[in-house]
């Protein structure tokens, strides 16, 4: 007997009856979260003005006490997202010349760093990809001709990530993708929470796309990042082609080791993936042949990573994907007003942010006398700075935005390279590599959001998987760097 | 008209929640209330979790949170099928809906056409060694239902 039919309701539609509600729980809890901010924002100010009206301890200048006080209010916001992210970068721009650190002029000029127009002609190109259809053809070509068995499937989920995510934002691919294995796991009927294979299918997504995403500069903005971090504050830089070559063991061990994990944790427990290949074959049909458009932009990618490779150094990151913007547009490939949907400009104002932030702590001296007065008590040898700083920012990114960790980590770490003899470049790896690889949380990254949104995983299905693989990740990262960067030139030995 | 209100989520798999459900709602000749609540606030803290800390553009990210929806409620529609079968097979007279809010709206919804005597909500298992120091909650909202609300750990 069925006495209704089924439909979604919004309730803010429907008729409603008045509702009067006594809230019941304790007064503190009922004003605490309305006052939260209020306190956080008292918390900053009080923070600020201590340290304008207060003398500098011994060995810290009065501009880098006051750079310290703004890095301290940016972290408090970055860490409980008080503000949106590019938002508390905007503030700290704001404070820098406000407090005497920087003159104006400084400050905004690091809007001009190499770093950020390297990461908006990375986003323009990636947004191509997504627009022309590109990226989601190779993806559906790639599961078609491997996913013939629950096993090949699985593993052709994982590695289409990885391998996706070398030449466009992890996010991205994570975003592109789910559809696809959505209707993949309704056409084979995984029961969402028991199967074994939905949750594998899920998590292979979101755990590929984060390792291929540490990979080169294009899988994340972090990386850029951390190099534009490095540029401003030492010098030194990496190109594409040796940022890759320092990152690239640890992406294939970790893509190894993810897949042995999807299978210990959730064992295969179904036969046959027929259905999901027809949905891919469906789905390429409707796509039709590749069209002009797509295979004019894959020529333009592809000449873009060859030349990033082989010119990078010479010509400028920045100038090549600038180059291949100019050319796509030059082509009538692509129109200004499909871009703007797929890039969130909002990156150009936070990573800005983040590298005026660095910069002032570390033209200030803030940088080398925090790190001197935290991290110099902890470790005593350049080994334990290394194996301090990836686990910190691997536990940090679980629960706060990567670039938040990177923009908070890296300015301090470097102004501790000096002390130990480090290489700068190897700091600059030790923070943005761990820091892009959040397995663990939801929060930790949009690929574990997204998976966990599917309603096939729950909590206690990602925590433990993801811990187990996070954990591997910091070993074979220090392992990685203790037996393989000294063949690249990147010494971590020296005194203590 | 009474009505036992059962509330699930999208991808759960009531099992005991729904006999008792079943069996309250014969007990008092009621009708079987099943809704499927999909919690708008985490389709807003996705779309700000990929926006803010993901950078992903207005496009990309609104048609993930499009298929993340769509996803959910195909989810929901299955779980509720199962509903209709199982209440069918019982005799027992059932009404099923996909509400898209919070769960207290979802009580609310159903209180504008029924007088709800009792609910039936299914909380998650609690793991072993929290048995001995934790008792199943129902959760805040539960209390301002003005009915029984009996909680079934799946």
């Amino acid at each position: 007997m069925q006495a209704g039919n089924m439909d979604i309701a919004s309730p803010a539609s429907s008729a409603r009856k008045p509702r009067y509600v006594v809230d019941t729980r304790p007064l503190w809890r009922i004003l605490l979260p309305g006052v939260f901010h209020a306190l956080l924002w008292c918390l900053a100010a009080g923070m600020y003005w201590w340290a304008i009206s207060t003398p500098p301890p011994a060995g810290l200048s009065e501009a880098g006490q006051r750079a310290l006080a703004i890095f301290a209010i940016c972290v408090l916001f970055w860490v409980l997202s008080v503000l949106p992210l590019m938002v508390t970068s905007l503030l700290a721009i704001v404070l820098i010349p406000l407090s005497g650190v920087m003159s104006a002029s400084q400050a905004y000029s690091l809007f001009g760093n190499e770093a950020l127009f390297f990461i908006l002609g990375a986003f323009i190109l990636a947004a191509c990809l997504m627009k022309s259809g590109l990226s989601t053809r190779i993806a559906l070509a790639i599961l078609h001709r491997f996913g013939r068995t629950p096993h090949s499937l699985l593993f052709s989920v994982l590695l289409l990530n990885v391998v996706m995510a070398f030449f466009m934002s992890e996010h991205a691919v994570a975003a592109m993708n789910f559809p696809i294995i959505a209707e993949m796991t309704q056409v084979l009927r995984l029961t969402p929470r028991r199967s074994n294979y939905g949750k594998a299918l899920f998590l292979a997504m979101a755990w590929g796309s984060t390792i291929g995403g540490i990979a080169t500069l294009l899988g994340g903005a972090r990386a850029p990042l951390a190099i534009g971090i490095l540029r401003e504050t030492t010098g030194k830089s990496f190109t594409f082609f040796e940022w890759s070559q320092a990152i690239f063991p640890l992406v294939v061990v970790l893509t190894g080791v993810a897949y042995v994990l999807l299978r210990w944790f959730f064992p295969v427990d179904i036969n046959d993936v027929r259905a999901a290949d027809e949905v891919l074959r469906e789905r390429r049909l409707r796509l039709g042949k590749p069209r002009y458009q797509e295979r004019a932009i894959a020529t333009v990618m592809l000449a873009t990573l060859a030349a990033w490779i082989l010119l990078g150094e010479e010509f400028g990151l920045a100038n090549v994907a600038l180059v291949s913007v100019v050319v796509l547009f030059l082509l009538r490939l692509v129109h200004w007003k499909e871009i703007e949907g797929y890039v969130n400009w909002g990156v150009l104002v936070m990573y800005g942010g983040a590298i005026c932030l660095g910069s002032a702590l570390s033209k200030s001296g803030a940088a080398g006398w925090l790190a001197h007065a935290t991290i110099r008590d902890w470790a005593t040898n350049s080994s334990a700075v290394i194996w301090l700083l990836s686990l910190l920012a691997l536990v940090l990114t679980e629960a706060m935005s990567n670039s938040a960790v990177v923009a908070m980590l890296l300015p301090m770490s470097l102004g501790i390279a000096g002390e130990f003899g480090l290489d700068p470049r190897v700091i600059a790896l030790t923070v943005a590599v761990p820091a892009g690889l959040a397995t663990t949380l939801p929060i930790g990254t949009p690929a574990n959001a997204i998976a966990f949104s599917s309603g096939y995983l729950s909590l206690r299905d990602l925590l433990l998987p993801g811990a187990t693989l996070a954990f591997i990740a910091w070993v074979a990262f220090n392992l990685m760097a203790w037996w393989y960067w000294p063949w690249l030139g990147l010494h971590i030995g020296g005194g203590g | 008209m009474n009505a036992v209100l059962l509330l699930l989520t999208p991808g759960s798999q009531p099992g005991l929640a729904l006999q008792r459900a079943l069996e309250r709602a014969k007990e008092s000749h009621a009708v079987l209330y099943a809704a499927v609540v999909l919690p708008a606030r985490h389709l807003d803290e996705l779309a700000g979790q990929l926006m803010d800390h993901g950078f992903i553009g207005e496009k990309l990210s609104e048609d993930v949170i499009e298929h993340v929806r769509q996803e959910q409620v195909a989810l929901a529609n299955e779980v509720l099928a199962r509903v209709r079968e199982a209440a069918a097979r019982a005799g027992v007279e059932v009404e099923t809906q996909v509400i898209e809010g919070e769960p207290w709206e979802a009580c609310e919804a159903a209180s504008t056409r029924f007088s709800i005597a009792h609910a039936v909500l299914p909380v998650p298992a609690r793991a072993w060694f929290e048995r001995w120091w934790r008792k199943p909650r129902a959760p805040a909202w539960a209390e301002d239902l003005g009915c029984n609300v009996e909680t079934v750990e799946e």
